[in-house]
């Protein structure tokens, strides 16, 4: 009875893919991940002989309401890959709980009721989707079991995307027909013989290929990045805790304080209990510094929020004035003039804003702002490379209320 | 890159990750107005270890055990053994006034669980004026944990707002600082069971002896001797263990009576502030 993905020496020790499904209300984004949870055996029997939708909805008032209030996340495993599953809410209330959870997301599916069609919410989505850093997305169009000629309405809605999704520039975009709650179009083996495309499981197998290419780039030429994340004393010696978010550290390497520009070498890389040679992209260490210019004794200074690159590089560099295309989440409007803090992975800087696209940010607009700041944050210059650095959040009394990303200004601007 | 390459690139990314969210937190509070929780089992014991890489070999706050004093006496023993050997500032948490008024699962999984688990923490949390702790929860144990933030704002009177959780992206965290709010945050939560393992293997982590199977039964959770049952197994190694978990569709909490009694215990439980 159950469409079940054999197993075939699933490697649970790979490092899985982050997976978020968005779209607009009741369009059965759920429902889809329930189905694939199930299907991939990956839940335990209680949890599979209910809803489908309440494999993720486990909150009574989600149960009860028959909506999801906020985001969830199940990890699943099939053909030798590891999946984060992440459900997003529709509701347009919602919407901070859907980016919280599209920001954990490498890679989105959008799912459309095909008897709705698509809707305001479903572009908004996608558009945050691509925003907060999913580089590939599968559309789902949904419920086409509910027609007698699914082929023909797969089609006519594929048309009616056609323009709307040349606004978009995702690596790749795959439209599969499914019915989220017969699990058709999800896994090879229950698909309608007129569809010659992929499944959204095969999709899936596809993004495992690539993605882990991009996360696991530690033999990339990628310069380095080092947030200073604290600084620790002990004795006489200073250790610069941090997370590598870009590149790899050895010692001896000579790297520079993006703020002052100010040159060191890299004397020791403690991964506690070891000392190591060299930290790559995504590693936790600490690292001890020694002055690189003068000869004389002492200690490097440098502090919490700097970032350390390699001595060489002049693409990172601290900036008083930002601009930063944004998803608005708070329920007051951002205005010109308004004081917000911008926080990235360097330091939090307060200012105020001094244009904004359309002179006015909603809630769950996206749009560009620029920034005037009190102090320095450090950016990558954000004509070169998409960059971990330039993603910042703006904070409005004391809350997060939206996320963007540092960018050139647009041609438009007047 | 091979199977053990792969396995070692996936435990390494969860640690670093794990050591980020406690260096964050432990940043934006003073070194006083912070806990961990420790309950002996696997979860909280790795929480530890990776403290201690995240400050280079220390601890530099105190470790809590709320002890409802209905553990099993093996627990109380690695507890003492670990403290010394890890040289951890332990503190205990326990409601004595409830227990002398003779609180116990007879009165009921919920009313034991919230006096003794959940009153004793909130007193302990009041009486230290903590503004962070760290809690070992991860979304795979249960459907409600899976909703959670990596941090977790909590009011005064403990109650989780899980209508209204805040926005959270981009390792960008938020501490809540209003008066008797604390905030918990959850280190592990993007750890599943077999990673927990497999990284206990990986680095020869000292875990409760509770865990490996003696004719022919182990516990796979640990709480209260009361309320935790062992399950069938034969898995005595860690590596036992782990491969029992490859096959295994039960679920991890399937020994917990809190976890049994209804769908919506946990939910209860966890909006009373329940860990």
């Amino acid at each position: 009875m159950q469409d079940c993905v054999q197993a075939e020496q699933t490697d649970l020790s790979e490092v899985p893919i982050n997976i978020v499904f968005v779209g607009e209300v009741d369009h059965g984004k759920s429902t889809l991940l329930g189905q694939i949870a199930k299907s991939t055996s990956s839940i335990h029997a209680a949890r599979a002989s209910k809803d489908l939708a309440h494999v993720m909805d486990q909150f009574e008032e989600e149960q009860r309401n028959e909506m999801t209030l906020d985001t969830a996340q199940i990890q699943i495993s099939f053909s030798g890959y590891r999946f984060n599953l992440i459900d997003a809410p529709g509701h347009l209330e919602l919407l901070k709980n859907m980016v919280t959870g599209t920001s954990r997301a490498d890679c989105a599916v959008l799912v459309i009721d095909a008897l709705q069609g698509p809707q305001v919410q479903t572009f908004r989505h996608l558009g945050i989707a691509q925003l907060i850093g999913c580089l590939d997305a599968i559309i789902a169009i949904n419920k086409l079991d509910a027609f007698e000629n699914p082929q023909e309405v797969f089609g006519s809605i594929c048309e009616t995307l056609r323009t709307p999704l040349q606004r978009f520039s995702f690596r790749s975009v795959t439209l599969i027909p499914i019915s989220a709650f017969n699990g058709t179009g999800v896994s090879a083996s229950n698909r309608w013989t007129w569809f010659k495309g992929p499944s959204v499981l095969e999709m899936f197998k596809e993004w495992a290929g690539l993605v882990p290419k991009d996360l696991q780039s530690g033999q990339t030429e990628e310069t380095l990045i080092f947030p200073v994340q604290d600084v620790y004393q002990e004795g006489s010696s200073v250790q610069l805790a941090g997370r590598i978010l870009a590149g790899h550290v050895k010692v001896d390497q000579s790297v520079a304080s993006a703020l002052t520009s100010k040159r060191f070498r890299v004397k020791r890389i403690i991964k506690f209990p070891q000392n190591v040679q060299t930290a790559r992209k995504g590693d936790s260490v600490a690292l001890e510094l020694e002055d690189d210019q003068a000869k004389r004794r002492g200690q490097a200074k440098v502090k919490a929020g700097d970032v350390l690159i390699d001595a060489k590089e002049t693409s990172v560099k601290s900036k008083r004035k930002i601009t930063a295309k944004l998803i608005w989440l708070d329920q007051t409007p951002l205005s010109a003039g308004d004081k917000v803090t911008l926080r990235n992975p360097s330091f939090g800087a307060q200012g105020k804003t001094t244009w904004i696209e359309g002179g006015l940010l909603g809630y769950g607009d996206i749009g560009h702002a620029t920034f005037d700041l009190l102090s320095d944050i450090i950016v990558r210059d954000p004509s070169i490379h998409a960059c971990p650095l330039n993603r910042i959040v703006v904070e409005r009394n004391k809350h997060i209320v939206c996320g963007g990303l540092v960018c050139s200004l647009p041609k438009d601007h007047c | 890159m091979s199977s053990k390459e792969k396995n070692m690139a996936n435990l390494e990314s969860l640690e670093s990750k794990s050591i980020f969210i406690v260096r964050e937190a432990f940043k934006k509070v003073k070194p006083n107005q912070v806990a961990t929780l420790w309950s002996m089992g696997k979860d909280s014991t790795v929480l530890l270890w990776i403290i201690r890489k995240a400050f280079l070999g220390k601890i530099p706050f105190p470790v809590v055990h709320i002890d409802t004093g209905f553990k099993f006496p093996e627990m109380y023993a690695y507890r003492d053994r670990m403290s010394k050997e890890w040289a951890l500032d332990l503190k205990i948490a326990k409601n004595e006034a409830a227990l002398k008024k003779g609180m116990s699962k007879a009165k009921g999984v919920i009313p034991c669980c919230n006096a003794l688990k959940t009153d004793a923490l909130r007193a302990f949390v009041k009486k230290l004026k903590l503004k962070v702790l760290f809690l070992a929860i991860r979304r795979d144990e249960h459907g409600i944990r899976a909703k959670e933030r990596y941090f977790s704002p909590r009011d005064e009177d403990f109650t989780w707002n899980y209508k209204d959780q805040p926005l959270e992206m981009w390792d960008q965290y938020e501490i809540v600082g209003g008066k008797g709010q604390h905030t918990r945050v959850h280190p592990l939560l993007d750890w599943t069971e077999i990673d927990i393992w497999r990284y206990i293997e990986a680095q020869k982590i000292p875990v409760i002896d509770m865990y490996f199977a003696k004719q022919g039964k182990r516990y796979r959770s640990i709480g209260c001797a009361s309320c935790t049952d062992p399950i069938s197994s034969n898995a005595a190694t860690v590596q036992d263990i782990i491969k029992e978990l490859e096959s295994t569709t039960d679920p991890e909490r399937k020994g917990r009576a809190q976890d049994k009694e209804n769908q919506g215990i946990m939910q209860k439980l966890r909006a009373l502030g329940y860990m």
